[in-house]
């Protein structure tokens, strides 16, 4: 359920439920995978190159900048950015979790229940 | 609705065909519609229930095993009763349906009922039954003008004898509940813990909203235990006729209350007479609550009462912290913030708390009555503050539902002790040390946040708020700097479409540019709601714009996203490759 600048199959578990926080990171030779603040695993190996002009997408893989593999899943959540440790990993999650609660809170005292269309 | 069913019927139709389906016709007033995928060899079953008139009813599991749905066909109902279910989840088949006549809920295991109006209904409008239910909940209902309680399951007289199977009620799980002009949102039992029946363990009462209750003010009365009440907005439009010395939480057992806001109404927030499951002990904790403009009664009452301790029950402490109550009146009662009774060799620790402008004539103390008979010492009272009117202000008690939020330079802020709350009334960080009362001082919106909303034009208070505490805590915690673009996917649009406008932000730089990393979405099928963007899995995605060459070191990347759904597909849920260079990407695969 992850991947990074390497080659195939670099940071790559299998996944049981999808449902949850992820987090990939990585720095210098290490990457990590996160889900719901929880180690999935580890590897290590020298990067690869970023590749030039190349977009990141949600909800599919932008393959060359070309769209593919498209997600059913429903999201709520997402960012991208420079390389996170277990520390600021835990803290993030926590923080994306906390940012959950909140959103579900605020629509629920608003109207009662919540849309959905 | 006709168009809607029809659709159903189309859409069953394909799945028939396409799945392999086998429609079965069950004897109670509905029929099942079995599916196969084989492509991942699951097979589910889907009830049709009721005609949208009369009653419908489903007394056992049939054919259905746990993880199925019942769906409830869109209509009015007179009655209902489902019972003898475990694991089923009852959903409207389109939208909603109203019932007008009271549904049964009986020995239930591991359900959930979610998104059902009660409307005029003469009597109780939900009735538990059986012996024992648990891990059931409750979520999404309306009720308007039901005479008598919302919930009761004060009848079925179930002994405890120290196992959750004696147990009435066990974890239990009431969500999003607004009521209008009804009863108590919750009879758990007319006795008390002596009694020796009706006990509820481990129940969760969470956003709630209540106006012009039906009752003197109980909404949650019984004998519980771990009752976990938190985000209730209890107001009122006129004087209530009904007078009583009880409380909206009005419990025989032990609670967890927070963030929970009663204005105009009478009877206290919480009345709890103190005990605990000796086999779970757990104490009483009341904080970060707000009374205001009540009518009659102080705040919270607590007190330890002999009587209700025997084989199953001991005594437990409570804390008082962090409340707000300001111009209470108390029609010749009382209304001071706390009203402590007997408290032998127990501890009641009562800090933070704040009392403005509130009319106690027969006592002397506004934030605690202490009627403890010298059973309570006094000295687990300190950090409060009470100021007989609000001049000059100390908060903000204007509008028609006062933030309360402490005024810049007020000698509330900052002094509090900590009592290791996390945050406020409005989920805001409380300081260190904290300010007393109920919200901790709030100088306005994060700059960063208020960006992003002004852009977003989110207009939703509470949204508003958990935006900004997002901001706030990423900043605290290390994390805002090394991200380059987050994307929190909120919105309060009425459409779709206004949502995917209001998403497409990114909260780092929310300017409408591609360079700011804002999204473009190719929508597709997909649908966006407050609950996030449910992707369509064959056409639609968000393009971010964001190219990490040139704009992060190959040594030190990150990506990330929050998943709401289980769906078992290998799809790629973020990110971007290069043939076989993996760049940035969560792609679940499973086994």
């Amino acid at each position: 359920m992850g991947a990074f600048n390497g080659p195939s199959q670099f940071g790559f578990v299998l996944n049981s439920t999808s449902a949850g926080f992820y987090v990939n990171a990585r720095i210098v030779s290490r990457a990590d995978i996160y889900k719901n603040g929880t180690s999935q695993a580890n590897t290590t190996g020298t990067s690869t190159a970023l590749q030039s002009g190349l977009k990141i997408f949600i909800g599919a893989n932008s393959e060359t900048n070309v769209a593919q593999t498209f997600s059913s899943k429903q999201m709520a959540f997402a960012f991208i950015g420079r390389g996170l440790d277990a520390t600021q990993t835990a803290a993030l999650t926590s923080t994306v979790n906390n940012f959950q609660g909140y959103v579900e809170t605020a629509f629920s005292m608003a109207s009662g229940t919540r849309k959905k269309f | 609705m006709k168009k809607m069913l029809v659709m159903f019927f189309l859409f069953c139709l394909f799945i028939e065909l396409a799945v392999g389906v086998k429609k079965n016709m069950n004897p109670l007033n509905g029929y099942i519609i079995h599916h196969h995928d084989p492509k991942t060899g699951r097979y589910w079953s889907n009830l049709i229930l009721g005609t949208g008139s009369g009653t419908f009813s489903k007394t056992s599991m049939g054919t259905l095993v746990s993880g199925d749905t019942i769906f409830i066909t869109d209509g009015s109902y007179t009655g209902g009763t489902l019972s003898n279910l475990t694991g089923i989840v009852i959903l409207p088949l389109t939208s909603r349906y109203t019932m007008t006549g009271k549904l049964t809920l009986s020995t239930l295991t591991s359900c959930k009922l979610k998104n059902v109006n009660f409307s005029s209904i003469t009597g109780t409008a939900i009735q538990w039954g059986g012996t024992h239910n648990q891990d059931d909940t409750l979520q999404n209902l309306y009720g308007s003008n039901v005479t008598g309680d919302f919930t009761n399951s004060s009848n079925m007289g179930t002994t405890y004898a120290g196992t959750t199977a004696t147990l009435t009620l066990y974890r239990t799980v009431y969500d999003s509940i607004k009521l209008d002009n009804c009863g108590a949102l919750w009879l758990g039992s007319f006795g008390q813990i002596f009694n020796g029946n009706n006990f509820i363990d481990s129940a969760v009462v969470s956003r709630i909203v209540i106006t012009n209750t039906a009752t003197e003010g109980r909404q949650v009365n019984g004998v519980f235990f771990r009752l976990n009440a938190h985000d209730w907005y209890i107001s009122r439009t006129n004087t209530n006729p009904n007078s009583g010395d009880v409380g909206a939480i009005f419990i025989f057992g032990n609670a967890t209350a927070y963030r929970i806001y009663q204005q105009n109404e009478k009877g206290y927030i919480m009345r709890a007479y103190c005990a605990t499951l000796t086999a779970t002990t757990r104490d009483v904790y009341f904080y970060d609550n707000i009374k205001t403009q009540g009518q009659a009664f102080g705040t919270v009452s607590v007190r330890l009462d002999n009587a209700q301790f025997g084989t199953y029950t001991s005594a437990c402490n409570s804390y008082i912290l962090n409340n707000t109550g300001t111009n209470n009146q108390d029609a010749g009662y009382i209304a001071p913030m706390l009203v402590l009774g007997s408290y032998p060799t127990f501890h009641c620790y009562v800090k933070n708390n704040l009392g403005i402008n509130t009319k106690q004539t027969s006592q002397a103390s506004q934030i605690v009555q202490n009627d403890s008979g010298g059973t309570w010492s006094t000295s687990d009272s300190t950090n409060n503050k009470y100021y007989p009117n609000n001049v000059p202000l100390y908060i903000d008690t204007t509008g028609t539902k006062p933030t309360m939020n402490p005024i810049v330079n007020s000698p509330i802020i900052g002094a509090g002790v900590n009592v290791g709350l996390s945050t406020d009334h409005y989920m805001r960080p409380w300081n260190s040390p904290p300010s007393i009362g109920a919200v901790e001082y709030f100088s306005g919106l994060d700059a960063d946040a208020k960006k992003f909303i002004d852009s977003a034009s989110i207009t939703n208070v509470g949204l508003q708020t958990a935006i900004d505490s997002l901001v706030v805590q990423l900043k605290r915690n290390n994390v805002w700097g090394p991200l380059v673009a987050i994307y929190p996917m909120v919105a309060d649009a009425n459409t779709s479409s206004g949502c995917f406008t209001q998403m497409k932000w990114n909260l780092k730089d929310p300017r409408n540019l591609d360079a700011a990393f804002r999204i473009t979405f190719i929508q597709g099928t997909a649908i966006a709601s407050d609950t996030g963007i449910r992707w369509d899995g064959t056409t639609s995605y968000a393009d971010t714009h964001v190219v990490p060459f040139g704009l992060l070191n190959k040594d030190s990347t990150s990506c990330g996203v929050y998943i709401l759904t289980n769906v078992s597909e290998n799809r790629t849920d973020i990110g971007g490759t290069y043939i076989c260079n993996r760049q940035l990407r969560v792609k679940n695969s499973f086994a």
